[in-house]
């Protein structure tokens, strides 16, 4: 068994590298590998957006995600400085900021670079997913 | 690419005014904060992170140029530099701060090699 630390960087239906990255993560741990970290950076913050609505013949990926994130009780990051550009935010950012509303989907958390740090030092590799 | 102890390697081809140059500079910076050690190598339009007198004010960027000679302060000695690129982008390797080294050809198959986890950017 391996461990994984996994850098999505692509925004979802922009670029092939977050489903890959969603794959990959599916794969891995049904074959009993661990995913010691998911690190949602750059444009890959959009993959945690609650507000992404694709037509019904396509797959939802956002969705796909946290369903992921939850039957596997897996760590998923969403960095912070990457999420409050791209107006990505949970709701204690969102009161923070005096936004309006919050949009970060359930069973993503809001975080800083130096957990994607520690996940790279902790994991026995690394996946960078990017466009 | 295995993490564990050993640092990381950030490998760098995009120009100083570049999205993907600020991510390599900023995981490099943060790297190095945490005290991994990170290994910083410019490749290709990334040297152009050396040419000096640059200000990304009109373009509403940071001045990445500004953030080399500041990665001593984050513990990282030296820059690696694809010595080919330099010659084609005019860059005078002599005139390069002494933290700067050049890389002979084949040179990056031992970073690689001996790097924890390798990012390019």
């Amino acid at each position: 068994m391996s461990s994984f630390a996994v850098l999505i960087q692509g925004a979802p239906y922009s670029s092939q590298a977050a489903l890959s990255a969603y794959r990959f993560c599916q794969e891995a741990l049904a074959n009993g590998h661990k995913i010691e970290r998911l690190f949602f950076y750059q444009d890959g913050v959009h993959n945690a957006s609650l507000l992404c609505v694709p037509p019904q013949d396509e797959f939802h990926l956002p969705r796909a995600w946290q369903t992921l994130i939850q039957q596997h009780g897996l760590d998923a990051i969403v960095c912070i400085a990457s999420a409050l550009k791209r107006g990505v935010v949970n709701q204690g950012e969102a009161e923070r900021h005096r936004l309006p509303a919050a949009n970060l989907l359930p069973g993503f958390t809001i975080g800083g670079l130096g957990l994607w740090m520690e996940a790279m030092a902790k994991a026995d590799r690394v996946l960078d997913f990017a466009p | 690419m295995t993490g564990a102890a050993k640092p990381p390697l950030l490998i760098c081809r995009h120009g100083a005014w570049t999205m993907a140059a600020a991510t390599c500079m900023e995981l490099t910076l943060t790297a190095g904060v945490f005290e991994q050690k990170p290994v910083l190598v410019l490749l290709d339009a990334a040297v152009t992170l050396l040419l000096p007198n640059q200000n990304g004010e009109s373009s509403g960027l940071k001045t990445l140029a500004k953030q080399i000679p500041a990665l001593e302060l984050y513990g990282i000695e030296h820059v690696h530099v694809e010595a080919a690129a330099l010659i084609a982008h005019g860059i005078d390797a002599a005139a390069l701060d002494a933290g700067v080294k050049p890389l002979a050809p084949g040179a990056l198959a031992a970073l690689v090699a001996a790097a924890g986890a390798v990012l390019v950017f």
